[in-house]
């Protein structure tokens, strides 16, 4: 445009007039000033008359607030910043190292929520979706086997949790057939996870049933933040072999699509003894997801997955003639796959409806027992405001889950086919009690199983923002869990005894289901407050007085004498029952502080004591001792820095007290990632997991699988994107 | 399992390395800018971008030769770093001139405002005081455009977007380039 080649040195050159801007621009002649007489107000419209004395005090002023450091002015001249040639587009793919993207704003929300970033798990070296909720406060994520993963969220962890709700883009991954979740078969390319929101305590009103000690919530990314391609692969000792390919297009102008397809492979774990586990697996999967934005008012999402893989373990199985019992060596099949489709629909700014529908189906085969599941899924959500001050949410659901089983002599169900359905309904009005202040959420769940009938599970919030830089908040919730399948239905043979111990036929100890088993009940009450001292600071603390009731007991029976299968052998049974009680307390505090731009460090602390009590007339010798099944203590700490030279350092600590009831002593855990991105389409990393130490996460309670200890892994990784 | 032990004394070594990266990488933190890009420089660069894309009318300089004064509301920090990233900056063959100012009066005599997260509450006292005026208001608040601001910066996720309400603009004579309009995220509610 003009030609100023003199003006950069100028400027520089001119501090005082400079800085205090005198020079007054030119009267713009078609802007109306304030006073609508353009003649007597040349210099600034609006602008008062500010004599001399003023002027230069404010000069002098704002040269001492511009300069209390004298070395920051030198530094202008070894900027170069290549940040400062990127187009508009380039800047936009970039990501920006920042805690202050949740920044002033401190959550509101009255729960206990943790959100992991996609950023956290690219930086936390996590291979898994398991892995990656290491770095939630609150949760306790150990692993059992190298494909085993126990989770829970304060308290009452196994292999078979039950009182956790795990969603993927709304999709419910948990097998009703014990509630719980196969984490082996939940993995995305992990590029594409925009976040995992952990919400701890019950989520029961929104969620429903079994949202008892929390939800975990994975959305993807929308497949117009996912174009282009990307490429990423490696592998490491334990680690021995993993890749991704995802691509990402364009149709038209609003529809939007990804592909993805996934490999990944596994060393066995180790046993005490130091040898391999073998529990070695492997797994494929591949998906897509297709965005259309048909209007401005309706977005519709279908998305699907397939997997299948193959998975080692060794279980213990028992048997009626000598040696009594035996290790078998397990290849474990699963697949599956899913489709989902959502149709979202916005009315005005302040109502939306939401539709999803899908279809899921599941099958393990393992060598105790195999089991294929269908589900259908309906749910239906409309938000509206009403009185300005009401924010509203209803919604129905519904879902139907069929499943045929095989038996084994260790384990069986009866019946082996069985088709549930579950109708649902919520209500939850946020009402805005006084403006930015005072939140107060009433909201319940009703819905009619098939196992126990109908169950309400009502909650009620309270969110105070005492200023903007501090939370308080508060909730009381009834939730409950449901039977699940096996509960209902299963039978364990647990061990066999060589006769001439209990008698002269051989024993047998089984565990029944049962179908007068009830739902588990909870009554929540969390206090939560939230704290921002400092803009590079946050701090989140969580506690909790969780009362349960009609918990899982196992109640011993009457020895009855069986005779198939042969030989004849008396049985010692137990069955399952709702006769322990008890309280769980705890406190969870996650914090953040950012000392520089290039370094952030977060420390999570979460405590938990849980009691558990039996009720009069039960006689349950060992469930019980689930309350130290949980540690006391965990820590974790991050570390994620932003060097020079393009390179990220990341390291993690987390310590995790002892189980005793599973003998699994405490242990601290090393985690490090190095990556190098020279630019925007290249990322090289390595990462070490559990360095120095092998240690045991978990041991096996229902099914008997080996008890196995994570080894040191380290693996390399490179991801190209285009 | 030796390879294992192998790869336990290979960790440990490294171990000791970040270590020693990290004490270098304290010892040498003060005053050395990171090589990831951190929010403010994306925030400059893209304030940089802004101004390549957008016309000022004649009358809004003293001269042809007058820099670009960029007013921000905001801490040492922000405008110290946006003072060294624009000092070797053109735009219209103009360079740049960046300064922190508290009083919204101050403003005035800029081209481009910027009102940083912090200061977000004073975005009203200040859109007023240059609403008549050929600034290019930049803010990062949720309601920063309902306020009368011209270019706001959001996140999405880790990447930075911005929206833009190029009604203020137009009343005052900048003019937007189509180019920026169409990159603009648009906004959820109007």
């Amino acid at each position: 445009m003009c030609s100023a080649a003199v003006v950069g040195t100028t400027a520089s050159l001119m501090p005082s007039s400079a800085w205090g801007w005198e020079t007054e621009r030119t009267d713009s002649n078609d802007m109306k000033s304030s006073s609508g007489n353009k003649a007597s107000a040349p210099a600034v419209a609006g602008r008062k008359p500010t004599n001399g004395r003023k002027r230069w005090a404010a000069v002098f002023a704002a040269v001492g607030f511009m300069f209390p450091a004298p070395g920051r002015a030198e530094e202008a001249t070894t900027s170069r910043n290549p940040i400062m040639d990127k187009t508009l587009e380039e800047l936009m793919e970039m990501n920006v190292t920042s805690v202050s993207k949740r920044p002033e704003k401190l959550s509101d929300a009255a729960a206990a929520i943790y959100v992991i970033t996609d950023e956290d798990i690219r930086r936390s070296g996590a291979t898994s979706i398991a892995e990656a909720l290491r770095l939630a406060p609150g949760l306790e994520v150990a692993r059992q086997d190298s494909h085993t993963w126990a989770i829970s969220s304060r308290g009452f962890n196994d292999e078979f949790a039950n009182q956790l709700l795990v969603l993927i883009d709304g999709r419910s991954v948990y097998t009703p057939l014990f509630a719980g979740v196969y984490w082996d078969v939940q993995d995305l390319v992990l590029e594409d996870i925009n976040r995992i929101e952990v919400i701890r305590g019950p989520g029961a009103s929104l969620w429903g049933a079994n949202a008892v000690n929390g939800v975990i919530n994975i959305t993807t990314k929308p497949a117009k933040d996912t174009q282009g391609l990307l490429i990423s692969g490696g592998g490491g000792n334990e680690e021995t072999g993993f890749g991704s390919l995802r691509y990402g297009g364009k149709i038209g102008d609003n529809m939007y699509y990804r592909v993805y397809a996934k490999y990944l492979n596994r060393d066995d774990s180790a046993l005490p003894d130091g040898s391999d586990a073998n529990d070695n697996w492997s797994m494929w999967r591949g998906g897509f997801r297709y965005d259309w934005q048909a209007t401005d008012e309706n977005l519709l999402t279908l998305q699907g997955d397939i997997y299948a893989g193959e998975l080692n373990q060794t279980v213990l199985v028992p048997s009626l003639t000598a040696p009594f019992a035996e290790f078998l060596q397990d290849k474990v099949h699963v697949g599956g796959g899913n489709l989902l489709g959502r149709w979202n629909h916005r009315f005005s700014d302040s109502s939306e409806l939401a539709f999803k529908a899908y279809y899921d189906r599941t099958e393990r085969d393992r060598v105790v027992f195999s089991e294929k599941r269908d589900t259908f899924d309906l749910d239906l959500q409309h938000r509206f405001q009403l009185g300005g001050w009401n924010d509203i949410i209803v919604g129905l659901g519904y879902n139907l889950t069929s499943d045929s089983l095989d038996n084994t002599f260790a384990v069986s169900f009866n019946p082996r086919h069985r088709t549930d359905s579950l109708y649902s309904g919520f209500v939850q009005d946020e009402i805005e009690v006084i403006q930015d202040r005072l939140r107060l959420t009433l909201g319940t769940k009703l819905e009619h199983n098939d196992y126990t009938g109908w169950e309400v599970q009502p909650n009620a919030r309270l969110s105070w923002s005492i200023t903007k830089k501090q939370t308080a908040w508060f909730a009381a919730s009834r939730a409950i869990s449901t039977p699940s399948r096996a509960e209902d239905d299963i039978r364990i043979n647990r061990l066999a005894i060589p006769p001439g111990i209990v008698g002269p036929l051989p024993g047998l100890v089984s565990q029944f289901g049962s179908r007068s088993m009830d739902s588990k009940e909870l009554i929540a009450f969390e206090l939560g407050y939230r704290l921002q001292p400092h803009d590079r600071v946050t701090l989140d603390l969580a506690t909790f007085y969780n009362i349960y009731d009609r918990q899982r007991s196992l109640e011993p029976g009457t020895p009855f004498v069986e005779t198939t299968p042969p030989p004849p052998h008396v049985v010692v049974p137990y069955t399952i029952n709702n006769l322990i009680d008890g309280e769980v307390y705890g406190a969870e505090l996650a914090s953040s502080f950012q000392p520089t731009d290039w370094w952030r460090v977060r420390v999570n602390y979460t405590f938990w004591s849980i009691q558990l009590h039996k009720k009069p007339g039960s006689n349950d010798p060992v469930l019980e001792g689930a309350e130290n099944d949980s540690p006391k203590h965990q820590v974790g700490v991050r570390s994620m820095m932003d060097l020079p030279g393009h390179l990220e350092l990341d390291l993690g600590l987390r310590y995790v007290d002892a189980l005793q009831n599973r003998d699994v002593p405490a242990y601290t855990a090393f985690d490090a990632r190095l990556g190098w991105r020279p630019n925007k389409h290249w990322e090289f990393s390595v990462v070490g997991q559990s360095l120095f130490n092998v240690h045991k996460e978990f041991a096996p309670s229902y099914i008997q699988t080996q008890t196995t200890e994570v080894e040191t892994s380290v693996y390399g990784k490179i991801t190209f994107r285009y | 399992m030796s390879l294992a032990r192998t790869i336990q004394r290979i960790a440990k070594r490294s171990f000791l390395c970040f270590l020693v990266a990290l004490l270098f990488g304290l010892a040498t933190s003060s005053g050395r800018a990171a090589a990831t890009a951190s929010e403010t420089e994306v925030k400059a660069a893209f304030l940089y971008n802004f101004v390549k894309f957008v016309d000022w009318p004649a009358e809004a300089f003293a001269s042809d030769t007058t820099p670009f004064r960029v007013a921000v509301f905001g801490d040492e920090d922000v405008t110290g770093k946006l003072k060294v990233l624009l000092s070797d900056k053109k735009a219209h063959g103009r360079s740049f001139e960046v300064k922190r100012v508290f009083n919204p009066q101050d403003a005035k005599n800029s081209q481009i405002v910027f009102i940083t997260a912090p200061e977000s509450k004073r975005s009203m006292l200040i859109l007023d005081a240059v609403k008549k005026l050929p600034v290019l208001t930049i803010g990062e608040s949720e309601e920063f455009l309902d306020l009368g601001g011209v270019i706001n910066f959001v996140f999405e996720d880790t990447q930075l977007r911005f929206e833009i309400n190029p009604e203020p603009a137009e009343k005052v004579k900048l003019v937007i380039s189509s180019k920026l309009l169409r990159l603009a995220k648009k906004r959820g509610g109007k």
